[in-house]
């Protein structure tokens, strides 16, 4: 693969709007936001789905890093 | 308000407070662990002893405290009945108004009413871990210091969220472009930890400065509700023989059946009364067990004075404490809180290089703004590259 079309994978085709920039971020935010408030609100299943959605901006970061490159 | 403008407070806000935010990071880590690490360095347990053995009289457990520590006042005693269940932590002083870092600890068996350890309390790794994450040595001026570096992160997080627009308009979420310069690399990771992490940094941001100001909420409520609930003794002189401890705790358990005493204030106590002893009463939920409720009672004769809900301030400190320790959910979350507060370390180291080596054409006053354009010029010109390809 050369460093071109790595670069482009990095990229959007076009200039993106605020709600396109924000997508991701917004969601990764009310994950957060269920995570931290779920293991509040009971134990057992509670903390399972607080486990899970607190781990949502650990995955994306992952994500990012497994196909990183350009 | 311009894209200048922002990052003229992005940087200001961040420069200012990142050095104490690396402080409070770093300390913080082990502190997310501090049950595991106690257990691991071998806190005292109680011996074992057959199942329903009956608790020693809670007076002969405080004759026990005051027998070791003569001359000594009790000021508090609490229970962890999760952790330790046979176990009554007793916190001494010299006397009852000594300063508040004054912690003598004395730890009773329950059950027999002897003496199992007297732990030193100001000293050792995790002592000093939780002194530089509070106040840094500094007393309320430190911790109050600290609140005020919060907020400022939370004007970082904010006006770092407004730049992310400009930044990344021509990038996909997650872009991390390695083969370009250091400086492109440090931005995307900046970017993105920044970014994933917002929601969770301004929580224990916001929640750690409310922390701060125990104090003075804690002053709030004794001259609001605590100077309504004892108006009838007002004036008569403070209790300094209390007694009837016993007598007393029944009085609470039976004013507030459903949940337990974890923490009683002695008479004179910042968390108490001249004239009782205050039981704080935790539930068995994650939320009631934090939203303790204070039951007064007259430590000259045992009766029950008074018990009320906390008013909103301090059920916001109390529910502001679980969010920002991350103790509520079992290790897995302590072990994610701990994965995101890596990642914090990293967006203020990143963020401290990317003004450390910023771009050389830039002038000193406004390197963010010239990086948005700077890169928004590369993606046009790369552009233009493709298209003549």
């Amino acid at each position: 693969m050369n460093r071109t079309s790595e670069a482009r994978s990095a990229r959007t085709e076009h200039l993106q709007s605020a709600g396109e920039v924000f997508r991701a971020p917004i969601w990764l935010g009310v994950a957060s936001v269920v995570g931290l408030v779920s293991a509040l609100l009971g134990d057992g299943v509670w903390d399972g789905v607080s486990w899970l959605a607190i781990f949502a901006p650990i995955g994306a970061v992952w994500w990012a890093w497994r196909r990183r490159g350009g | 308000m311009s894209t200048q403008a922002w990052s003229w407070i992005h940087k200001w806000s961040s420069l200012i407070c990142t050095v104490f935010m690396l402080l409070l990071c770093l300390t913080g880590l082990p502190l997310i662990f501090h049950e595991e690490i106690e257990h691991l360095s071998g806190v005292v347990e109680a011996p074992p002893m057959p199942a329903g053995t009956p608790n020693a009289s809670m007076d002969q457990i405080a004759q026990t405290a005051l027998e070791r520590r003569p001359g000594e006042v009790i000021r508090y005693m609490f229970w962890d009945q999760d952790e330790h269940p046979d176990i009554t932590y007793v916190s001494m002083a010299s006397a009852v108004d000594a300063p508040p870092e004054e912690n003598n600890a004395v730890v009773i068996d329950s059950r027999t009413a002897k003496v199992l350890d007297e732990p030193a309390t100001d000293e050792g790794f995790m002592y000093v871990m939780l002194k530089l994450h509070t106040d840094m040595f500094a007393g309320l001026p430190g911790m109050l210091f600290l609140g005020a570096m919060g907020l400022l992160m939370v004007v970082a997080i904010v006006s770092g969220v407004v730049l992310y627009y400009p930044f990344m308009r021509r990038l996909k979420f997650g872009a991390l472009r390695t083969q370009r310069s250091t400086r492109v690399k440090w931005l995307d990771w900046h970017n993105l930890l920044g970014i994933v992490t917002v929601v969770w940094l301004l929580v224990v941001g916001i929640t750690g400065s409310i922390n701060t100001l125990n104090r003075v909420v804690l002053s709030l409520w004794q001259m609001d509700q605590m100077a309504e609930m004892t108006a009838p003794f007002r004036g008569l002189p403070p209790v300094t023989q209390p007694a009837h401890l016993e007598d007393s705790i029944r009085t609470a358990r039976a004013a507030v059946p459903d949940m337990a005493v974890s923490l009683v204030a002695f008479p004179g106590t910042m968390f108490s009364s001249p004239h009782h002893y205050t039981f704080f009463m935790k539930g068995n939920t994650p939320v009631t067990s934090r939203l303790l409720k204070p039951a007064l009672v007259d430590a000259t004769n045992g009766e029950l004075t008074d018990t009320r809900e906390m008013p909103w301030y301090v059920k916001t400190l109390f529910l502001s404490q679980p969010l920002h320790f991350g103790d509520y959910g079992g290790l897995p979350l302590k072990i994610l809180w701990a994965v995101l507060d890596l990642f914090a370390i990293v967006v203020l180291g990143s963020g401290l290089y990317l003004w450390l080596r910023k771009p050389k054409a830039a002038t000193a006053a406004k390197p963010l703004a010239e990086d948005a354009a700077e890169a928004a010029n590369a993606l046009r010109q790369s552009d233009r590259q493709e298209a003549a390809q």
